[in-house]
């Protein structure tokens, strides 16, 4: 421990981290802050106490398994800007500001859970899976499903996110979001592709209280690929299976209308990557 | 505060004397105060828009350890109310609340945590009233204020307004509110000092203002309370009203100790004044060849629950409606009301971005309609010297409308590479992409107006070519510091100046508002500057036996007849002269006056804008904003360009991202991740010309340049979407889904039968009625106007 | 509204007392200090209200604005980041630079400081050393930045002055100069 005192914990190992999170079942997981913080501030979240990841060397940085990228779930989102994954890539580089990413982690974003958080469609439609870790051991559970409602995860007591792992595509993946701004927004919604062998995998944010995908729309979406539906199709299946919010930000029409679109253009993006599309 | 040696006179691109510091992050903003045995002031809000309250307990905070004071209204020693024109603000809430975030309390403590702690034990006990917020509803329903629901009703008409040309275009325009956002929030220090009064450092624009006021609520004559001006981190109108001022000071006296009071980024949300939302409706007619027969216009402002300018801002927006455009026949309507919203006030513009965004829809629907070229249109109406205005005042200075027109023509339009739609969000697809470009040509009213008397002063001294000037001008950041520092080195030759941090000690310089400053406090500066020449003039013409009469200063030289004598610093060593001099422009008039005209002064600007838009998600990146602008001489390049460049992106926020969202009178995104303006991915590339033609009855001709830029920057932005979707877009800010789904009217065109003016008409303004509420409690320096 | 009694963070829970503090080292422009703090407390009020270092400014305090950019060194080789949303405690033992390490030779301006004064990138000057801080991070990183990678680098920085050309010329002129410098 770096840090112990009653209502702050800086570990330095998993192990530390672990036995804190069993100590101090109250306390707020923080790991770079940068969406804890501004909680605190923002919305009357109140917190009994620190258990900050930050400083556990073991949970940053990526490595290769198998077929897949091992992200730890201390990883900086700035350190995701040149992810392998294009999905990745550009759902981190969108993600806040450059000042925010260099402290923001994958992790913090995966446990946050709210529907419009950046990278949580790339990850539901790559087929990531995440490591859960307690005192007895570690789970993998995949990220289809982990998010339950608004802010809420299948994350157990005494569990800590460790890592995110993400299958090493060889096809096409890519990610937009769509805001009022065009830099330093909060998706109005957002969506993400991946494609490989000819059949294409979608993922939305802010299309509905979880990060959302529906085998209707792969199926859709694989028949734009290779030319057996229109975009209109397309279109069509998408405004069926989502649900958006409306707020203050964007009526759920709109939400619905820009999901369709933007399910065609990375699904045209896809064609045009494997040499299907003109 | 001391400036380079070169010699940086009028003209010349000077840097400002504050950069050094502030580029070493070692400049002092009111956020940076501290004193010695300092306590901290929290403000108690309401969290309702309306409600009585029944009763406040502040037992349990008054017994807190570190709590050294708790005030509610029935502490206040003076005057309960407050207000920069109506005097109907309570200073504590006093008995009702009526805006979600009205200050009910204040309490001091000796940090911060132990200060808002003491806040959260404040019990407040509400009786929610129901909440008027509809500004429509505002003029027919029961009064939420015992000075009624309206604070200005102005009508006027000129000519004969049911003249009529071919065509008619009408349409109802609606413009959101829109918040100042300066970066660095409220933040004053107060302290009590031996004489029984108090001294507040704090970040304001009116510093006088903030005295008369501080005096109403504390009872303290004005030689008792000293302001003086902290480090201001941007202001745009927004610091003008008093927010913590008052209560800080009162702190301060109750507890003996200096309170210094800093507000989060949210409470600046709820404390300072926002810019009026609006919903405007107007009516042109035209002749076949574009020529505007006749305007009708009707302005509805929602002020909010206290007046602040809201008396004044509304005498703007109608008597602007016609814009920088030849109208001999109108009738113009206006109403500012209360609500339970958010007060407004001044920002930047001072209510005439409103009138510009929907005179400019108009022409361009007007062109549109009889299928001519919208520039072209604008020519024909082009304002020019000699021309009446529609409130019956004579255009007798320079009236370049044509001028910044053609201006604009010779720039041309951008090539090369653009910023997609959608930025960093990668949402857009080239083809996808349609671009559009759109003109705008706009006036603004520049200084104060309708007989408010528009004024500063200046004190100037010179010691062996060392200058001190001392106004009261609040340096907010648009580089007042600098223009004094030119003047004085053009005028007195001196080789070093250091600009006093303004205080209460010398007379009021007014608000650091309206475009004034440079015309006003600039003024005053030059005259105290030649007062002190002509003094140190005088002692040399009498140490060399000389005619006064033929000695000059030039480049940092005392001449006679032109030839140089010897530096100013080595002139009359030891010596030092003093002088004080103050500038007030000409009186202006109310509205429907016959004596003169409402205005001291206007600036002229045009703007052609390039967008491009990604229609089907509706993204716009602004490519390029090309402007030309009536600026008077040229006093600083660089310093001019910032302000040209910061205008245009301020009005480009308004025009498609910025808006204070009020639901039910709360304000749901009093935070920058909601409340969004441009970032630096969102600006366009910015090319900037001037007419030059100096302003008449200002040294050197200078004229004020700060607003122009943002009420013109407003309406180029929407018409170059206008032109990228064919979309009316009747409303700002444009959202996405206004051009997605196409939301938003058209204006309405009707063929006529030409109707011409009735000769029997009178030209000027007639007032149609009596002002239903005129302004009541004038301050007696003069309310601002912008 | 979310919140018209502002919970600041340094008073979540209302946290006074022994059991809510944190002491730790930290080393801010080249001077250790032992901190304490409460535990929630975030960097900028620790350097800005415990430690009087008030080059990082107060601008939202929740990582839109950048006024309180600094350059920290939590373990893993230091970066620039929001000092408002950084735990401070969370920095035990590291290091910060604010702008107050950023000068010249013997104390002068840096070349970006000086060319932020040259191109007119100052008005009010609330956001300058944010801006400063990411600006002499970008070069150090890429000494020839195109203007797409200076918004890209910049746009965790807000300003409501100057309409941001003149800092991005700023960035350009400091970037010129610097390749001159070492050419």
């Amino acid at each position: 421990m770096l840090l112990e005192a009653p209502r702050f914990a800086l570990p330095e190992t998993l192990g530390e981290a672990l036995a804190a999170r069993a100590e101090r079942p109250e306390a707020v997981v923080v790991a770079g802050g940068t969406e804890v913080m501004p909680d605190l501030l923002w919305r009357n979240r109140t917190a009994a106490g620190f258990l900050s990841l930050r400083r556990v060397a073991a949970l940053r940085g990526t490595t290769t398994d198998g077929g897949e990228l091992v992200i730890g779930a201390g990883t900086p989102v700035a350190a995701l800007t040149t992810a392998p994954d294009g999905g990745l890539r550009a759902a981190a580089s969108s993600l806040g500001t450059p000042l925010v990413r260099t402290e923001a982690t994958i992790g913090g974003n995966v446990v946050s859970a709210l529907p419009y958080r950046n990278l949580l469609p790339t990850l539901l439609a790559g087929g990531a899976t995440l490591e859960l870790t307690s005192a007895t051991g570690t789970r993998v559970v995949p990220f289809d499903g982990f998010v339950t409602a608004p802010g809420v995860t299948g994350l157990r007591e005494g569990e800590l996110l460790t890592a995110v792992r993400m299958p090493v595509h060889v096809g096409f993946a890519d990610y937009a979001k769509v805001g009022r701004r065009n830099a330093q927004f909060v998706a109005t919604v957002s969506a993400a592709v991946v494609s490989r062998d000819g059949v294409a995998r979608l993922a939305f944010g802010n299309a509905g209280p979880t990060p959302l995908r529906s085998d209707a729309v792969d199926t859709a979406a694989t028949a734009l690929l290779d030319g057996r539906a229109t975009p209109e199709d397309l279109r069509a299946t998408v405004a069926a299976a989502v649900d958006p919010p409306e707020d203050t930000v964007a009526s759920a029409e709109y939400r619905r209308h820009a999901l369709g679109v933007l399910a065609v253009r990375l699904v045209t993006r896809a064609a045009v990557d494997a040499g299907l599309g003109s | 505060m001391f400036a380079n040696m070169a010699t940086g006179g009028i003209g010349a691109s000077v840097r400002r004397p504050d950069g050094p510091a502030k580029v070493r992050g070692e400049f002092s903003y009111a956020g940076d105060l501290t004193a010695e045995g300092m306590l901290i002031g929290v403000t108690v809000r309401s969290p309702h828009p309306h409600a009585r309250i029944l009763g406040i307990d502040t037992t349990a905070a008054r017994a807190m350890d570190g709590v050294h004071a708790v005030l509610t209204v029935d502490d206040v020693p003076g005057d309960r109310h407050f207000g920069l024109v109506l005097r109907d603000e309570p200073v504590l809430a006093d008995g009702v609340v009526r805006y979600a975030g009205e200050p009910v309390a204040v309490v001091a403590a000796v940090d911060a945590a132990t200060a808002r702690r003491a806040a959260r034990a404040v019990e407040v006990t509400y009786e929610v009233l129901p909440a008027l917020t509809d500004p429509q509803l505002a003029l027919t329903a029961a009064s939420i204020h015992p000075d009624g629901n309206v604070y200005r009703h102005v009508s006027y008409s000129c000519g004969d307004p049911d003249a009529r040309g071919v065509v008619t275009v009408e349409n109802t325009y609606r413009i959101g509110m829109q918040d100042p956002a300066f970066l660095a929030p409220e933040a004053g220090l107060a302290r009590p000092t031996p004489d029984g009064g108090v001294a507040i450092e704090v970040a304001t624009q009116w510093l006088h203002s903030d005295q008369k006021q501080i005096g109403w609520a504390t009872g303290l004559p004005p030689e008792k309370v000293h302001v003086s001006l902290a480090g201001v981190g941007g202001a745009f109108g927004g610091r003008e009203d008093v927010t913590l001022q008052t209560h800080a000071c009162l702190l301060a006296l109750a507890t003996g100790r200096p309170v210094k009071i800093e507000y989060t980024r949210e409470e600046s949300f709820l404390a300072h004044r926002q810019r009026h939302p609006g919903t405007i409706w107007l009516r042109h007619s035209a002749d076949a060849d574009g020529r505007i027969v006749s305007v009708e216009g009707r302005v509805l402002l929602d002020g909010g629950a206290y007046a602040s300018t809201s008396p004044v801002v509304i005498t703007n927006t109608v008597t602007l409606l016609q814009g920088p455009y030849r109208v001999d026949n109108g009738r113009f309507e206006g109403w500012s009301v209360r609500t339970n919203n958010p007060s407004c006030g001044a920002m930047r513009g001072f209510g005439v971005p409103q009138a510009a965004f929907a005179h400019e829809a108009q022409l361009d629907a007007l062109a549109a309609a009889l299928d001519l070229d919208p520039v072209e249109v604008r020519l024909t109406n082009a304002l020019q010297r000699g021309d009446v205005a529609t409130f019956g005042q004579r255009f007798d200075a320079p009236t370049p409308v044509r001028e910044v027109i053609e201006g604009l023509r010779a720039i041309p339009l951008p090539t090369g590479p653009a910023k997609l739609p959608g930025g960093v969000g990668r949402a857009a697809e080239g083809g996808t992409v349609r671009r559009g470009v759109g003109w705008a040509v706009t006036m603004k009213n520049l200084a104060f107006s309708e007989g408010h008397v528009d004024e500063s002063t200046a004190e100037v001294s010179l010691r062996d070519g060392h200058a001190t000037v001392h106004t009261a001008c609040a340096e907010v950041g648009q580089g007042f510091v600098t223009v004094a520092e030119q003047v004085a080195r053009t005028v007195l030759g001196a080789t070093t100046v250091e600009v006093v941090q303004p205080d209460t000690l010398v007379a009021s310089a007014g608000s650091t508002s309206a475009s004034r400053q440079t015309m006003a406090s600039g003024t005053a500066v030059y005259r105290a500057c030649l007062a002190v020449r002509d003094r140190l003039l005088g002692r040399v013409a009498r140490a060399h036996g000389l005619d006064a009469a033929t000695l000059t200063v030039a480049d940092g030289v005392v001449c006679a007849a032109g030839r140089p004598l010897g530096p100013v610093a080595t002139a009359a060593p030891g010596q030092t002269f003093r002088a004080t001099e103050h500038f007030q422009h000409p009186a202006t008039h109310p509205l429907g006056s016959a004596e003169g005209g409402m205005y001291v002064a206007f600036g002229f600007s045009a703007m052609r804008a390039v967008v491009d838009v990604d229609v089907e998600l509706g993204l716009v990146s602004v490519v390029q904003v090309a402007s030309c602008q009536d600026v008077g001489t040229v006093v600083n390049p660089v310093q001019l360009r910032g302000q040209i460049e910061g205008g245009i992106v301020q009005g480009m926020g308004l025009a498609l991202m910025e808006e204070v969202v009020v639901a039910d009178g709360l304000i749901t995104n009093p935070d920058f991740q909601d409340y969004l303006i441009p970032t630096i991915v969102d600006v366009p590339e910015v090319v900037s010309t001037y007419v030059t033609d100096p302003e008449p009855g200002m040294p050197h001709g200078w004229k004020g340049v700060g607003e122009p830029p943002l009420v013109t920057a407003v309406p180029v932005v929407a018409a170059a979407v206008r032109a990228a979707t064919g979309l009316p877009l009747p409303a700002v800010p444009i959202k996405p889904e206004h051009i997605a789904l196409g939301i938003g009217a058209a204006p309405t065109v009707t063929w006529t039968t030409p109707r011409p003016a009735d000769p029997d008409r009178p030209r000027g303004a007639v007032i149609d009625e009596e002002p239903h509420d005129a302004p009541g409690t004038m301050a007696e320096e003069g309310a601002p106007s912008g | 509204m979310s919140a018209v009694e502002d919970p600041r963070t340094d008073v979540a829970g209302g946290t006074d007392g022994a059991d809510g503090s944190v002491t730790f080292g930290l080393t801010v422009d080249g001077t250790a200090h032992e901190v304490t703090a409460r535990w929630d407390e975030s960097l900028l009020t620790v350097l800005r209200d415990r430690l009087g270092v008030r080059g990082p400014k107060t601008g939202c305090a929740h990582g839109r604005c950048g006024a309180c950019a600094v350059k920290a060194d939590l373990g893993d080789g230091g970066h620039v980041l929001c000092a408002c949303l950084v735990p401070a405690a969370t920095a035990a033992g590291g290091t910060v630079e604010t702008i107050a390490s950023i000068s010249g030779p013997d104390g002068a301006l840096s070349d970006v400081q000086e060319a932020f004064l040259a191109e007119g990138a100052v008005q009010c000057g609330i956001c300058t050393s944010g801006f400063v801080t990411a600006a002499t991070e970008l070069l150090e990183t890429n000494p020839d930045p195109t203007r797409p990678e200076i918004e890209a680098a910049l746009y965790g920085n807000l300003c409501r002055c100057t309409g941001y050309g003149r800092i991005v010329a700023a960035v350009e002129t400091a970037a010129r100069t610097r390749r001159a410098a070492t050419r």
